[in-house]
């Protein structure tokens, strides 16, 4: 069966119509809008960062001029996009404002940086290369709206006459021929097998050619009268496949004021460096790699997963709606009207069964006799418990009142136990929303009671990644498929989903592929390992639970300059949501740095997905699991 | 319909017990001056053809070992490669071993296939007859780039033969680490992505390989333009006749939902015989480029991830219709030799003759 939760990246769909089936405003309104009423996302460098899976492409994608004319085009079907759109200063008055166009800058940027040639000559081939085939991909876009290049103008008064020569900015067509031709130039000699000496690439031109520095706003003038005034904006996607020294030299170059077009750099948390990786968990500036720039006024910074303030709210709103969009796609739930995918997944766990919840009851009965409770406190700690909430179920009841019955004992004198009195304890017993979970967790672990369940644990499960959001609901949107076919009522328990996810979790982690996969692979099971052993003591003494392991934030600074291989480790854990970091949280007077499991090996392991509890640890310590 | 004529047409290939046989023979001759290029690695088959050359031949051996150097190499596995270079020195005791790094320490980037395109480029060929590339123990990402290297180099020798051991289970026993993205293979980028071909209708052919799902669809993503449609390569027959159901299984989320495969669309190639695969490649293209003559033309792009024969079958057309060949190079390897996989008989030993006498050419004297 078709299922395009599958699919995942929106990048397979070459249609630009598939492809705005399935996106969502939600991330362009949140990272972007702010930014649209000032313009600046179009007159300055823009960088934008992400795990992948995180966005960065669809983001790119939704802004070319050809998919922002389909939106147009289909102005009832895309309201909400096209006021996000519109927010950003790509539309006005239901016209494009940009000339978009995205540029993978995939292996071939890359290997320019191994010819044998001078460093200056490598970084002007960069450039080269980048702005012919911007022209060409902005070309590519003037096709799709099918205008004439005999209607495209370009502004004469932008740079110099010499520079506008050697682009060809004459007129468009020459333009792009130009670049057509440079194009063709810079990859022969970067896919010959052995590269030409350094003399043959006079012929290029690259010195000269510099189209960025003479298009000014491109106007199109259609047959209708109406006339289109594009602002020139370039999305160079994938940034991260650059060598470190020519992405350094790529963004000095792209900040420069000459530069009269838009440019966007989206790049992967992976692709800097571990230590600038964590300094961009950490929120903190490095300017030292771009010497003479104010990081902050001439760069906009905008990071898919740094703004922890309303994330889970946001992502929950945009994941909602992604998955909708996606079950319209699929004629079985199209037909039966099932266009909400949250409704679909039950959030009422089914209790223990009589057998199981007796056998519960028998085990507290048990440990308030070895822990010496007498039977007035254990009535009393379960009255606590009845009054604190009528909602829980027996068997969440059952699983508080041992942990209760653990608590109080050790919060009282161990030898007044034995007498006949009932000691009251030093702290008294209270019960919150940790407590609760604790339980529940018991009851995963000791009786296989559903725990992961609902939209919102879906969500919280994905760590805030759309791509594994999608690929943890596609096994779901299986099933209830299945149950469709077989002629049952389409929502799915929670028993049901608890397997099914954390099924689709150890098959997730199995899959794991990517550099360092097996140590990073170490480190979780480590701290998983650790975590649910502390999670589930019989005291619930970390309430919730843990998922993380914390390293004092001093020490865990040092990690770059003293233990290489961890801080690798760290960086591809981290930009494949193995974990995340947490830095500088406070707890217990001192900062700690949590290195926090992401939602997939918390499904797998059964951790909780609520966030902060942690185990103390050190750097050692992580450095021990990975020899 | 004439199609134009295929370089490989007529191919030169022995197998089955004939190349011991057949390299008996031909390098019988005292005028005959080899040069052998091989891998210095863990591979147990690193050392076979060597074994092979020295024993039935008394030819003069030239040698050049390519010892591949690749990040996080398990400690047991570069000291299988120590034993297979000790153990290859003292058959060869000239020989001569040149160190590639696969992977630029910098930032982990495909740097191998350019290093030994070089090596080629460098590589003194006065007075050799033949050249011998040993593919047993190299990778793909080093084979290819050589390959051509020679293929294209005019003062390089007239003879060209392939050697590689069809171990097809031993393949599937080397368990690859993939490194981060896909790139096109050095020297085989072919005209993907450019101007001039962005109309061309794009057609992926890549080879379904067990646990491979995330390097292929690292390839298919890093594929511009995307192609339109996919059509995958299944090894049959193989040695193991349900390869091809297990691989569907295996693969059916992509061929379902990921890559909507037209189940007509699956490429049956003979696992065993490289030349199957490469006819099936060009009859496609031939096919296509009929099709879509008016409309841009066609570009094939290939993926040969999976059985070493295989890819050489992939190497051919790639070399021939200068196809783009994108893959994902392995960061290191996880080898867990089984006495079962160790095992080969010279049988098993298979011989492409690319260029040279056979094919009308002459040596030079």
């Amino acid at each position: 069966m078709f299922n395009p939760f599958e699919r995942r990246a929106t990048e397979y769909l070459r249609d630009d119509e598939a492809f705005l089936a399935v996106v969502t405003p939600e991330p362009i309104r949140v990272h972007l809008a702010r930014y649209g009423s000032e313009r600046s996302l179009y007159d300055r460098l823009v960088v934008i960062r992400g795990t992948p899976g995180s966005g960065k492409t669809t983001i790119a994608r939704v802004f070319e001029t050809s998919v922002v004319n389909t939106v147009l085009r289909h102005e009832e079907a895309h309201k909400p996009l096209m006021a996000a759109l519109d927010e950003c200063g790509a539309l006005q008055n239901a016209r494009p404002m940009l000339l978009a166009a995205r540029i993978p800058l995939e292996s071939d940027y890359r290997e320019i940086w191994e010819l044998p040639y001078p460093d200056d000559t490598k970084n002007a081939l960069l450039t080269t290369l980048l702005q012919s085939r911007t022209v060409l991909a902005w070309k590519r876009q003037i096709d799709k709206l099918g205008v004439s290049y005999d209607n495209i103008f370009l502004s004469p008064d932008v740079g110099t006459p010499g520079a506008r020569a050697a682009a060809g900015a004459e007129s468009f067509e020459s333009l792009a021929q130009t670049a057509a031709r440079i194009e063709e130039g810079v990859l022969r000699v970067i896919g010959a097998l052995v590269p030409p000496p350094s003399s043959d690439l006079s012929s290029l031109n690259a010195d000269y050619y510099r189209p960025f520095e003479t298009l000014g706003d491109v106007q199109i003038s259609f047959e209708a009268q109406e006339t289109w005034f594009l602002h020139p904006l370039l999305i160079c996607d994938d940034a991260n496949t650059l060598h470190p020294h020519q992405l350094a030299y790529l963004q000095r170059w792209l900040i420069r004021r000459e530069l009269k077009v838009g440019r966007w750099l989206l790049t992967r948390l992976d692709a800097l460096r571990p230590e600038e990786a964590f300094a961009l968990v950490h929120q903190e500036e490095r300017p030292s790699e771009l010497p003479g720039v104010t990081v902050s006024r001439e760069i906009i910074q905008i990071n898919l997963q740094s703004e922890r303030k309303d994330q889970k709210t946001q992502f929950r709103k945009m994941a909602r709606d992604m998955a909708n969009r996606y079950m319209r796609q699929m004629p079985m739930f199209a037909t039966r009207k099932l266009d909400d995918f949250a409704a679909l997944l039950s959030d009422r766990p089914a209790r223990l069964t009589a057998t199981k919840l007796e056998t519960l009851r028998a085990k507290t009965q048990a440990e308030a006799k070895r822990l010496h409770i007498s039977l007035d406190r254990y009535e009393t700690i379960l009255r606590l418990i009845t009054d604190h909430s009528r909602d829980l179920g027996d068997d969440e009841q059952l699983a508080l009142l041992l942990i209760l019955l653990n608590r109080y004992a050790t919060r009282v004198d161990q030898k007044e136990l034995f007498g006949a009195e009932d000691p009251e304890p030093a702290r008294p017993l209270k019960i919150d929303s940790g407590l609760e979970e604790a339980a529940r967790l018991y009851l995963l672990h000791t009786y296989q009671r559903s725990f992961f369940f609902g939209f919102n644990d879906l969500c919280d499960a994905s760590s805030e990644n759309a791509e594994q959001f999608l690929r943890l609901s596609a096994i779901l949107v299986d099933a209830i498929a299945t149950r469709l076919i077989r002629n049952q009522g389409a929502t799915l328990s929670c028993e049901q989903q608890t397997s099914l996810l954390r099924e689709r979790a150890t098959d997730f982690m199995k899959s794991w592929n990517f550099p360092y996969y097996e140590k990073v692979r170490m480190v979780v099971e480590a701290i998983a390992e650790r975590c649910l052993h502390e999670s589930l003591r019989s005291t619930a003494w970390l309430g919730s639970g843990a998922n993380a392991f914390g390293v004092p934030q001093e020490e865990f600074e040092r990690v770059t300059t003293d233990q290489v291989e961890l801080s690798n480790i760290l960086k591809y854990g981290m930009a494949y949501n193995a974990f995340a970091l947490v830095p500088n949280y406070d707890c217990q007077g001192k900062k700690w740095c949590l290195v926090e499991l992401g939602g997939i090996p918390c499904l797998r392991y059964g951790l909780t997905l609520k966030r902060g509890g942690f185990i103390k640890s050190k750097l050692s310590d992580l450095v021990e699991v990975t020899a | 319909m004439s199609y134009p004529p295929k370089r490989w047409e007529k191919c030169i290939m022995h197998r089955d017990g004939e190349t011991p046989r057949f390299l008996a023979e031909w390098f019988s001759t005292p005028d005959r001056h080899v040069f052998l290029i091989g891998g210095a690695g863990f591979d147990p088959r690193s050392t076979a053809v060597a074994k092979l050359l020295t024993s039935c031949s008394k030819v003069s051996i030239e040698t050049l070992l390519i010892r591949e150097q690749r990040p996080l190499s398990p400690a047991g596995l570069l000291e299988g490669a120590e034993k297979n270079i000790a153990a290859l020195k003292e058959m060869l005791p000239n020989l001569v071993l040149r160190e590639v790094n696969i992977f630029s320490p910098s930032d982990l980037a495909l740097i191998g296939g350019r290093q030994v395109a070089e090596i080629a480029r460098s590589l003194q060929w006065s007075g050799i007859t033949d050249v011998v590339i040993d593919c047993s123990a190299l990778s793909r990402g080093i084979v290819f780039p050589l390959v051509r290297s020679v293929l294209s180099n005019s003062a390089a020798p007239a003879n060209l033969h392939l050697l590689v051991i069809d171990q097809a289970s031993l393949d599937d026993g080397i368990i690859a680490e993939p490194s981060e993205r896909a790139s096109a293979m050095h020297g085989f980028k072919g005209r993907l992505g450019l101007e001039s071909s962005q109309q061309s209708a794009v057609l992926w052919l890549p080879q379904l390989v067990t646990g491979q799902q995330t390097s292929l669809a690292k390839i298919l993503s890093s594929l511009e333009p995307k192609p339109h449609d996919i059509c995958p390569i299944l090894p049959f027959p193989s040695h193991d006749l349900r390869k091809p159901e297990k691989l569907i299984t295996e693969f059916r989320i992509e061929l379902e939902s990921t890559w909507d495969v037209d189940p007509r669309n699956v490429i049956f190639a003979s696992e065993g015989n490289p030349l199957d695969l490469y006819r099936s490649i060009l009859r496609i293209d031939d096919e296509r480029g009929e099709v879509f003559k008016e409309t841009g033309g066609s570009i094939l792009v290939l993926s040969p991830i999976g059985s070493k024969l295989l890819s050489l079958g992939a190497l051919m057309a790639a070399i021939e219709r200068d196809f783009p060949v994108v893959y994902v190079e392995a960061l290191n390897y996880k080898f867990t030799p089984g006495v079962e996989i160790q095992k080969f008989s010279d049988d098993r030993l298979v011989h492409l003759w690319l260029k040279g006498e056979a094919y009308g050419q002459t040596v030079a004297s």
